[in-house]
Formats: C-alpha cells, structure tokens, sequence
C-alpha cells in the first residue's frame, strides 16, 4: 500500500488552494502517522484493559510496547506538523487548541512511560501502568478530537477551517490517503510485533 | 348656516380626500417594487481568457452557486443569457480557472446589479503550485530519495524480523 501511496504523494493530483498549495500534500505524511498512532494507542488500550481483566503480565508488555511504537508515530506526527504549519502560519508552533491538546496527549503518554520505570514490584507495576493506559487513551480522544471541535481552531478540519469535505479534498486525494493510513498502520502494528517477539525472547 | 355647514363638509371631505391620496401615495413609496435588471441580448461581463492570458479550462465546485442567467464558457467568457432577468442585488460566486500553461488562479466574480447599470467586479489570485519542479523532472528524484529511505526501513525490519525469529 505504501509503494503505491508513497510516489502518489508526490506524484498525485491534489486540491489547488489558497494558502496551502503544495503543502496539502502533508495530509499524506503527517495525518496519517496521527491516524498510525491513534490506532497503536487504541491496541495499547486494549491490552492494558486485557491485563485489568486477565491479569496476564504479556497482555502488560504488550500495552507499553504499543504504546512506544505509537509515541514514535506522534513525535513524527508533531515534527510533520510543525514543518507544515512553519510554512502555512508561519510559525512551527502557535497557541491553538488542537497544537496545545495534541502535546498534552503525548506529555501524558511520557509520564506512563516515567510512572512504568518508576514502581519497581512488578504486578503493582502493571497495574498502575494499565489504570493510567486508559486514562490516557481517554484523554488523547478529548485532547485531540473533542476539545478542538468545542473550541475555535486554526487547524485543518476544525473552526470551520476545510478538512476533508467537499471542495477541500480532491476524490483523487482519497485511495492515496486511505492507502497510506493502512500502510503505516501495518508498519506500526509489524514494528510492534517485532518488539514483542524479542522482548518475549528476553524474557524466556 | 346652511351655507358654513356646506362649506364645512366641503373642505373636510378635500382635507380627508387629500390625507387618502397622499396615504396612497405614501404607501406605494414603501411597498416593495418589481426591481429587475434586464439583458435584452446576450452580454459579456468578464473575459478570463484575456485577462489571464488563456484559459485552458474552467473548474466549477459543485457547490457553488451560479445565478440564473450567467453563463460561464470553458474560456472562462462570463456572459448573461438573452432576455435574462435579475434581481436587483450583488451576486458573487468563486471559479477557478486553470490556464495555458497548466497554473491555476481562484477567480472571485462580484456582479452588483443593485443600480441601473451592471457593475462586474473580478478578482483573480494565481496559486503557486510546484509545476516547475515536475516539468524539468526533478520531482523523480525526491520520489527516488523517499523510496530509497522506505526501502531501507522496510529492508532493516525484515532482517530485524527474521534476527528476532531465529534467536
């Protein structure tokens, strides 16, 4: 899906607009590593919700594990960001809701990785790790996808700023878009796996 | 008396005749005339292709809103139908023209037919797209460059992948 996405990105027809031109071929880089680490987020969430049930310590190593490949996603998610908006607003970082929310969100996924590192008994550990997993699962949705849309926003697809509707996206724009969510998602979810594999090794 | 009685009524049915009148009058100032603007023949108000210097084609988003009346033709000739009628006001719709050389230009179209006379106003901004950097080729190699990286990175979780499986 990516060999295909990757040279479309480039290559691909887009929607002209004012302001943005070429740079709407961000939609293509930076949203889809959010939508990449959204979904890693969300395999985390599930796991630590696992471990609440089951008790299972592989479902706990599982859940970091997600949640470091997906904090990888967000950091390039927010560098590709700030590329785009230093050439659209002029500045890499400005005081909008959906900036502001999006670095809260990733400052709480930080500190479950410093709260991890920091109880040494291992079930007491996962335990605390997995609460605060769902915590901050909930929180990334509020951060990023509600508080935005309560609040005005500068950022595309909130404040009445065009998003993916209509005239903003070209329906030629779509099979690339989709394509490299699924993508990157794979590669993510693969990387993860990878992880888990050898972090299973170590334990044995 | 009979007389000042006659008198009297005289001039209080011309005083009420005259209030009816000038109520009449008055009335027919404030109600909402007919007012329409109309093209007897068929009329040019813009010419796109010769301002811009050559239109090639003419994008219309689905959701505007073209007044009845206008015609707008692929050379970006804005015109008015014969016989067309408007009402009188400002019309204002958004284009966007693409032109000879393949650049685009988004085309703010004002028409204000709220006087006797049409009053066309067109604003054209050119937006800057990367079309130099595909037409010398150039773009082949950051498509090269970023296939280049994707491989590396696809190549080294594989090897990774397979590391992990043997130990």
């Amino acid at each position: 899906m990516l060999i295909y996405a990757l040279p479309m990105a480039w290559l691909g027809e887009v929607s002209v607009q004012v302001i943005l031109h070429e740079t709407i071929r961000n939609l293509y880089f930076h949203v889809t590593m959010w939508f990449a680490m959204i979904f890693l987020f969300g395999f985390s969430f599930f796991h630590a919700i696992q471990f609440l049930r089951k008790g299972n310590l592989i479902s706990d190593m599982k859940s970091t594990l997600y949640a470091e490949v997906g904090m990888v996603f967000g950091a390039v998610g927010i560098v590709t960001g700030m590329i785009w908006a230093n050439f659209t607003w002029g500045a890499p970082w400005v005081n909008d809701p959906k900036l502001n929310g999006a670095a809260v969100a990733l400052l709480i996924y930080i500190a479950y990785f410093i709260l991890k590192s920091s109880i040494t008994e291992s079930i007491r550990r996962a335990k605390t790790a997995s609460v605060y997993n769902i915590f901050s699962f909930v929180m990334l949705i509020l951060l990023i996808g509600i508080m935005p849309r309560i609040n005005d926003s500068l950022h595309p697809g909130n404040g009445g700023n065009p998003g993916f509707g209509g005239y903003a996206l070209k329906n030629s724009m779509r099979p690339v878009f989709y394509s490299a969510v699924v993508g990157w998602t794979i590669i993510g979810l693969w990387l993860a796996e990878v992880k888990i594999k050898w972090k299973s090794k170590m334990i044995e | 008396m009979k007389r000042i009685g006659k008198l009297i009524v005289v001039i209080l049915v011309g005083f009420l005749n005259q209030a009816f009148a000038q109520a009449e009058q008055d009335s027919l100032a404030g109600a909402p005339m007919l007012s329409l603007i109309k093209f007897e023949k068929s009329d040019t108000l813009a010419d796109l292709n010769a301002s811009l210097g050559g239109v090639k084609e003419i994008e219309i988003a689905a959701e505007t809103q073209i007044p009845e009346g206008i015609t707008i033709s692929k050379e970006g000739i804005i015109s008015t139908k014969a016989g067309a009628e408007f009402s009188k006001g400002i019309y204002l719709f958004e284009l966007k023209a693409i032109g000879g050389a393949g650049e685009v230009y988004i085309v703010n179209v004002k028409l204000d037919f709220s006087r006797n006379y049409p009053l066309v106003i067109v604003n054209s901004d050119k937006i800057d797209m990367a079309t130099g950097l595909r037409k010398d080729g150039m773009i082949w190699v950051v498509v090269a460059v970023s296939m280049i990286l994707f491989g590396v990175i696809i190549g080294y979780l594989i090897y990774l992948d397979k590391k992990v499986s043997k130990a």
